[in-house]
């Protein structure tokens, strides 16, 4: 360690040792930011306005004011992926899950550039954006979520997810498929098809099924939902079919990758999707969950790896290609932690601190994250995956002690857990943009 | 330390730091002697896997074999899988192309082989490191349906095929791939129950002999590509008690 100044060291173990908890807290006061103020406290540019781009840009400027941040984020406002199914099933209307950048402005003093990142130079440590504007950094974050592999399933591009939309990024996307299960003729079919992992939010596909069974079992009960997944096993499963068979009867078919459920074309003007083995499936409403990859703007910077993600040292997420370049959220191989806004949350925190010390010149600490994917089976249904993520032999790894929401559990217990998700999300919204619900 | 070192230092692949692929035992033995070719081979798997009982693998040959020799097999191996036996795939004629993808299954973070060998004892070998992080998420369905034996033989067919071009197959049969090594649920062990086999045969000539083993996901999937120049298909599967599956195509020529 470079400083020899005592408290100095004092408060920034004390500060690194409540961030280890990640936790949704805030920070206790006592974790003091002056110590860590000094005169050229350098430049951070993060990309992306999301879970992990927001809490980054926040974090650093708690953190260390004097440090200049910068947030590029091409929309003026952000709508989440949690929360958005309720969205679907006609529970919550879509701007209550949408989002803005005033505390960040107002109270923490972060510069906001609502611009397209299109190129990073990692060697000049620059990033152009599309008003044609160079920003300097000393640090960069690309918190950029995923972006879509268009035609990996023949026929579904761009154009073919305004007929059959995609709805994993939230937003106009979100609407278009509320728009059409409002319009559906009662006795159709809703048809899922689901990307083989890899991809955004593990339980989303199956918790956006049991919310549209919610829907359509109230609204139009002769309606029925396939699933078609590239996949054998999901997330939260035994805890999914047993809440869908006690909620929805046999509305919801799941067929797995090795009964053919992987969809390898789709028509998009007729709604009709083919699968592995040739099966065709004809939909009211399609909804096609493509297989991903890690936003563009960590392809320009060059550090993404063949399968499209980008390869991260777990302790600060920085990128293994790129010095000075630290990517979280959707974009970076976590796994074991899930792709989820609340680990894209956790991260951030963890490279908010590792960037405060670097600039100071210190070594960054032992972090760990916790995470907790709350899926709703019914809006009084609640189940839960928790877990706590610690660095072993260099790699990410799941603490003993996570786990599941137990089977058979009461009704009650279902419904506390849908309680305990809305208190997440809204305690989520405010440390990340300070939305106060 | 200075940081650039740091970095090298994390960022060297684990490859580098393992014994040799070819001084793996099972790979030694296959080899007979043989000092492996390094290119040529092209090995396909995610370098991290949320799920380790079916990883997406693809294996070609590429390599230049010399006059008068032809490629006789391709296998897989696992290091640290309690048996390293992944999948073997036998060249029985030239109508079958050294083409494949399969799935199998890694039970921890480990290295990968492929090899591959020809008539005349010439080889190539391709290794790859995968980790594989078992999703705490994933909770089984309790009630879900169990099988024992071979169910629902597939066989897809291009839409389109044109003449004398190669054709891509894909197979797949239902069937649980019991190890022998897995506990039921009082805690004894559930006896050994593979699919052993399958095999293709185009216009009555033997093409094709797939070696399924432990380390082969359940209900095995294979992609094949073959010549576009015979009709008749039949494939064969056969599991561990000697019971048969028969499927017949028709390719459009």
């Amino acid at each position: 360690m470079k400083n020899t100044d005592k408290n100095f060291a004092l408060s920034r173990r004390t500060l690194l040792k409540g961030l280890g908890a990640a936790s949704l807290l805030p920070l206790v006061s006592a974790c003091s930011t002056n110590a860590l103020t000094s005169s050229s406290a350098g430049r951070v540019v993060v990309i992306g306005g999301g879970f992990g781009g927001a809490t980054t840009a926040k974090y650093i400027k708690r953190f260390n004011p004097a440090i200049d941040v910068t947030l590029v984020e091409v929309n003026r406002t952000f709508h989440t992926c949690p929360f958005s199914n309720l969205v679907l099933a006609g529970e919550r209307k879509l701007d209550a899950i949408e989002h803005n950048y005033d505390e960040l402005k107002q109270v923490y003093g972060v510069r906001v550039i609502h611009a397209r990142a299109e190129d990073v130079d990692p060697v000049a440590h620059t990033v152009r954006l599309s008003t044609g504007t160079s920003l300097q950094y000393d640090r960069l974050v690309l918190s950029p979520g995923i972006d879509f592999r268009w035609n990996a399933i023949e026929g579904y591009d761009e154009a073919a997810a305004e007929l059959a939309p995609h709805a994993w990024k939230a937003g106009p996307q979100t609407a278009l498929l509320r728009r059409q299960l409002e319009e559906m003729e009662d006795g159709g079919t809703f048809v899922m098809s689901v990307p083989d992992n890899p991809f955004r939010c593990p339980p989303g596909p199956y918790e956006r099924a049991s919310l549209v069974a919610h829907y359509l079992s109230k609204h139009k009960p002769k309606s029925k939902i396939l699933i078609l997944d590239a996949k054998d096993n999901f997330s939260k499963q035994g805890l999914f079919t047993q809440g869908w068979k006690e909620l929805y009867g046999d509305r919801i078919e799941w067929v797995s990758l090795s009964n053919d459920g992987k969809v390898v074309r789709v028509d998009a003007n007729k709604l009709e999707v083919e699968t592995e083995f040739g099966n065709r499936h004809k939909a009211s409403v399609l909804n096609v969950i493509p297989p991903q990859k890690a936003g563009f703007i960590a392809e320009r910077a060059g550090v993404t790896n063949a399968g499209g993600w980008v390869p991260v040292k777990p302790q600060t997420f920085e990128s293994e290609q790129a010095q000075d370049i630290y990517v979280i959220g959707d974009a970076s191989i976590a796994a074991p932690m899930p792709k989820s806004g609340f680990s894209a949350n956790a991260q951030g925190k963890v490279v908010a601190a590792a960037i405060v010390a670097s600039l100071a010149g210190f070594d960054s600490v032992n972090p760990t994250w916790s995470n907790t994917c709350y899926s709703l089976v019914g809006p009084d249904y609640g189940i839960t995956v928790a877990d706590v993520y610690r660095v072993e032999d260099n790699a990410l790894v799941a603490a003993p002690g996570g786990g599941v929401s137990p089977l058979d559990a009461s009704p009650a217990f279902r419904k506390a857990e849908a309680d305990y998700a809305h208190g997440w999300y809204e305690a989520i919204a405010r440390d990340t943009w300070g939305t106060r619900y | 330390m200075s940081r650039l070192l740091f970095a090298l230092l994390l960022s060297t692949p684990l490859s580098l730091l393992a014994a040799e692929p070819a001084e793996f035992a099972p790979v030694a033995e296959l080899l007979a002697g043989s000092t492996p070719q390094t290119a040529g081979l092209k090995l396909d798997l995610p370098s991290v896997s949320e799920d380790g009982s079916a990883v997406a693998v693809g294996i070609q040959f590429e390599g230049q074999l010399e006059p008068g020799d032809r490629l006789a097999s391709l296998h897989l191996f696992a290091t640290e899988n309690p048996r390293p036996e992944l999948i073997a795939f036998r060249l029985l004629s030239d109508q079958t192309l050294p083409d494949f993808n399969t799935r199998i299954r890694l039970n921890e973070s480990q290295q990968v082989i492929a090899v591959a060998v020809s008539e005349q004892g010439h080889s190539w070998i391709s290794a790859k490191d995968v980790r594989v992080t078992i999703s705490g998420c994933l909770v089984r369905d309790p009630d879900a349906e169990v099988i024992t034996g071979m169910q629902n033989p597939r066989i897809a067919l291009p839409r389109r095929i044109k003449a004398g071009e190669p054709v891509e197959l894909r197979t797949l049969i239902n069937h649980p791939m019991e190890t022998g090594l897995r506990p039921d649920a009082d805690g004894s062990l559930i006896p050994q129950n593979l699919v052993q086999s399958l095999q293709l045969a185009i216009d009555e000539q033997p093409a094709l002999e797939v070696q399924f083993a432990n380390g082969t996901a359940a209900n095995p999937y294979v992609r094949l590509v073959v010549q576009g120049q015979g009709k008749e298909l039949d494939f064969r599967w056969q599991d561990q008690q000697g019971e048969e599956v028969v499927e017949k195509r028709q390719l459009p020529l």
